[in-house]
């Protein structure tokens, strides 16, 4: 596998004590250059060991917040992006303002709060189409596109990833038309489209390719990896779901690896390889379970419930784990899935429906 | 400094801070045009503007904004005060910097407006790049006439095209081909498939709508076609439109004018429009599906895409780049095709035309135990020649299962997961129908 991370920019130390305007931008433009770099964790400890009035500033507070999402701290995140947000509106930095609005949608999705998730993404898609931020406008239509998607509005969320691809050409964004056909091939798979998803699948590939990102790629290959396992061809699916599984890894993202990690599962299921199945699921809920990604978990445990459910030494297992999954996705209103869900409960009589 | 970043362009009414323009642009690694802001004139396409006019900022955004749609214009002031904010951001401000206090938002919204136009650019080259003409695989006759009729319109940049073709056939390619070796390349080419979102979220996808239009508009929301202003619209699928919509179509088609959803003005739109379907549109206009004024509109080049099995060698020329291009991906040494493979490749019907061809080949790649891939690692449909959408009539239950069976088969392009959930019977099954069929067996090893 390559390096990861082949750009790592060469940063200065971080300063100390409090931080004027021309401090900030300075090391707002370093934090940037890290971001481009996806060095994420080296972001975080880099604002960690700053002042804490240096997050007083809009640019550098963004930055942070999403560090902290994207390394597993949604928590922290939306606790962080909470406490600072009135703060920063009060405030004239417009730019870090549409940023942070995302981003706390995002904390807020993590968590399963779709309402107010939807909340801050209308929010940042209102105020970045007043000042015509391309950029800030697709990633706010891209984040309601998901938020429809959880909901099972389907449609909704394709017209609403329609319009996120040319604002993300329109700054030449590659990563970001990648996750954007990468996420509405997630939502034709859904509904069903399987043709249309393996073409949105592809487009995303070549994009995340030509992007040379590597955490865009192992969600492509998840993806892939689904749409060849609905043709019917779990061998060929199952080595795509590990490629995927690798990449996370490396990348020292838990929660992805855990979801491609149960894509593997299903491969495995599917070949009739049933104790690797559990194996790996009971692995990617232990990655999960500590990540604090809801929607994971959740996954996770309809999919391994799913399995021992059908056995009956371990029905019983199953069946808990089936209830929780069914509890999570209805607090997230993620509705198609909970039905999904509900139906494998209700198959045997006096089950919790 | 790079030939594809934005400039900066200042328009300017004070002399107070003529020292930090040239200092904005050094730090971005750009270059900077000062002008007056008594006479200004239209900016660079693409450039970064700055306004600072003492108070006039909302009268010269405007004359900027006529100018340039969607630009990054900031406004910088002495004063920090709300309302000039606000009054700036409504007449089309991107941002508000006091300045001396934000001198360094202002510098870093500078370098980053230029960068994202030097990303737009580079974002235009690479994708003329990818779609170049000359990329798409093939020297048959049929496909060479295709390219020949496209590369003739694409200077005539507001001609409607009509792109006919199976599915598979590589509409979308060939849409992209077509926008981004032609004067628009540099602008957004947008892609909706009609069959995708049902009648009434299509209208507002496509036309907007404002807050508060309908039950759920929670945000306004422009339409493809203005988002798709200057640039391309491809309307996939366009065969799927509903009748009402097809009349809404027209009307903007014919007028070059948009209305929101909800909205009291039309806008003007300057696009290219290429429609694509694999629904025989005379034949729909015929029977009163289509409206044949719709027809005849997006009819005014009409291209016929062939399907692969009448491209002759063109298969074997697409395998093997697909071959390669999956070698090289998963940095595996690219096995060769076997004599037996290719006599496959050439004899396939390929009913779900390149897309087949490739999910195969990719496969078949991937799963290769040797270097060499052979007949049966290509794992293809058995197949009897063009699989007929005929049902025979009176016939025995297994050939009546069996034609239907194929017909599906046909219609899904091929897919047989599809269209064995679209039977109601399991895959396995399915396979084990085709595989059943008389005289299938000898096209499997011939």
């Amino acid at each position: 596998m390559r390096d990861p991370h082949p750009d790592t920019p060469p940063v200065a130390e971080a300063p100390a004590g409090t931080m004027d305007g021309a401090a900030a931008a300075t090391e707002a433009s370093r934090l940037d250059r890290l971001a481009e770099a996806s060095l994420w964790r080296e972001l975080r400890r880099r604002v960690e060991r700053l002042d804490q009035g240096a997050l007083a500033h809009g640019s550098i507070l963004v930055r942070y917040a999403e560090s902290l999402l994207l390394t597993g701290e949604p928590g922290t995140a939306r606790a962080l992006l909470d406490a600072r947000l009135p703060s920063l509106l009060r405030g004239g930095n417009r730019a870090a303002i549409r940023r942070a609005l995302n981003l706390a949608g995002a904390a807020a999705f993590e968590a399963g709060d779709l309402d107010h998730a939807a909340d801050c993404f209308e929010r940042a898609w209102d105020a970045s189409g007043t000042d015509n931020d391309a950029l800030q406008m697709a990633r706010a239509a891209n984040n309601l596109a998901l938020v429809a998607a959880v909901r099972g509005l389907r449609d909704q969320a394709l017209a609403w990833y329609m319009i996120a691809l040319p604002c993300y050409q329109r700054c030449g964004d590659l990563r970001g038309v990648a996750e954007t056909y990468h996420n509405m091939a997630i939502t034709h798979r859904e509904g069903g489209q399987w043709r249309l998803a393996e073409e949105a699948e592809r487009q995303a590939l070549d994009y995340a390719m030509r992007a040379g990102n590597q955490r865009l790629n192992a969600f492509v290959e998840v993806g892939l990896a689904e749409v060849q396992l609905h043709r019917g061809d779990p061998r060929f699916a199952c080595l795509a779901a590990y490629r995927a599984v690798h990449a996370f890894a490396a990348l020292g993202e838990p929660a992805f690896e855990a979801d491609a990690l149960r894509v593997a599962a299903l491969c495995h299921d599917r070949l009739g390889e049933t104790h690797d199945a559990t194996e790996t699921l009971r692995r990617a809920l232990r990655l999960c379970s500590h990540a604090g990604n809801a929607h994971v978990e959740a996954d996770c445990r309809a999919a391994l419930g799913g399995m021992l459910q059908r056995t009956r030494d371990t029905r019983d297992e199953g069946e808990l784990l089936l209830a929780s999954a069914l509890a999570a996705f209805e607090v997230m209103g993620a509705s198609t899935k909970a039905a999904s869900v509900r139906a494998l409960l209700t198959r045997h009589p006096g089950n919790p429906g | 400094m790079s030939s594809h970043a934005r400039p900066l362009h200042v328009i300017t009414l004070s002399e107070v801070f003529s020292h930090l323009w040239g200092d904005l642009a050094r730090d971005a690694g750009i270059s900077v045009a000062i002008q007056p802001g008594d006479a200004p004139h239209a900016p660079a396409s693409g450039a970064v503007v700055v306004i600072a006019a003492r108070g006039h900022e909302a009268d010269l955004l405007q004359t900027v904004r006529a100018q340039l749609r969607n630009g990054p214009v900031a406004v910088a002031a002495v004063e920090s005060r709300h309302r000039l904010a606000v009054e700036a951001m409504r007449a089309g401000a991107s941002d508000y910097f006091t300045i001396p206090d934000e001198t360094d938002g202002l510098r870093a919204w500078v370098r980053e407006e230029s960068q994202r136009g030097q990303r737009a650019a580079e974002f235009g080259r690479l994708e003329a790049e990818r779609f170049r003409f000359e990329g798409i695989l093939g020297s048959s006759p049929a496909l060479r006439a295709a390219l020949e009729r496209a590369a003739r319109v694409i200077p005539r940049d507001t001609v409607t095209i009509l792109l006919r073709g199976e599915t598979g056939t590589g509409k979308e390619l060939f849409a992209k081909a077509i926008h981004y070796n032609g004067p628009r390349q540099a602008r957004p080419f947008v892609a909706v498939n009609c069959a995708a979102l049902p009648p009434h979220l299509l209208e507002s996808e496509l036309f907007g709508h404002e807050r508060g239009a309908f039950t759920g508009a929670h945000a306004t929301k422009p339409g493809l076609f203005e988002v798709a202003d200057h640039g391309t619209l491809f309307l996939d699928e366009i065969g799927h439109l509903d009748l009402d919509l097809q009349g809404k179509l027209l009307r903007a088609l014919e007028e070059r004018s948009v209305r929101r959803v909800g909205g009291s003005h039309d806008r003007r739109v300057d696009i290219r429009v290429i429609a694509a379907t694999h629904v025989d549109l005379s034949r729909a206009a015929a029977s009163g599906t289509f409206r044949a004024d719709l027809f005849y509109r997006l009819n005014v080049m009409p291209i016929v895409l062939p399907p692969l099995r009448d491209r002759g060698e063109d298969v074997l020329h697409i395998a093997e780049h697909i071959v390669a291009s999956t070698a090289e991906r998963y940095g595996l040494a690219p096995p060769r095709l076997s004599t037996r493979a290719v006599q496959h490749l050439r004899t396939h019907p390929w009913p779900g035309n390149v897309r087949e061809l490739r999910n195969a080949i990719e496969r078949a790649t991937l799963l290769a135990v040797g270097p060499v891939i052979d007949a049966e690692d290509l794992e293809l449909e058995p197949a009897t020649g063009l699989p007929t959408q005929e049902i025979p009539f009176p016939a025995t239950l297994d050939t009546l299962a069996l034609a239907a069976a194929r017909a599906m088969l046909v219609r899904c392009g091929g897919n047989k997961s599809d269209a064995s959930r679209r039977l109601g019977i399991s895959r396995q099954r399915l396979m084990r129908l085709l595989a059943a069929a008389p005289g299938d067996g000898g096209m499997r090893d011939a």
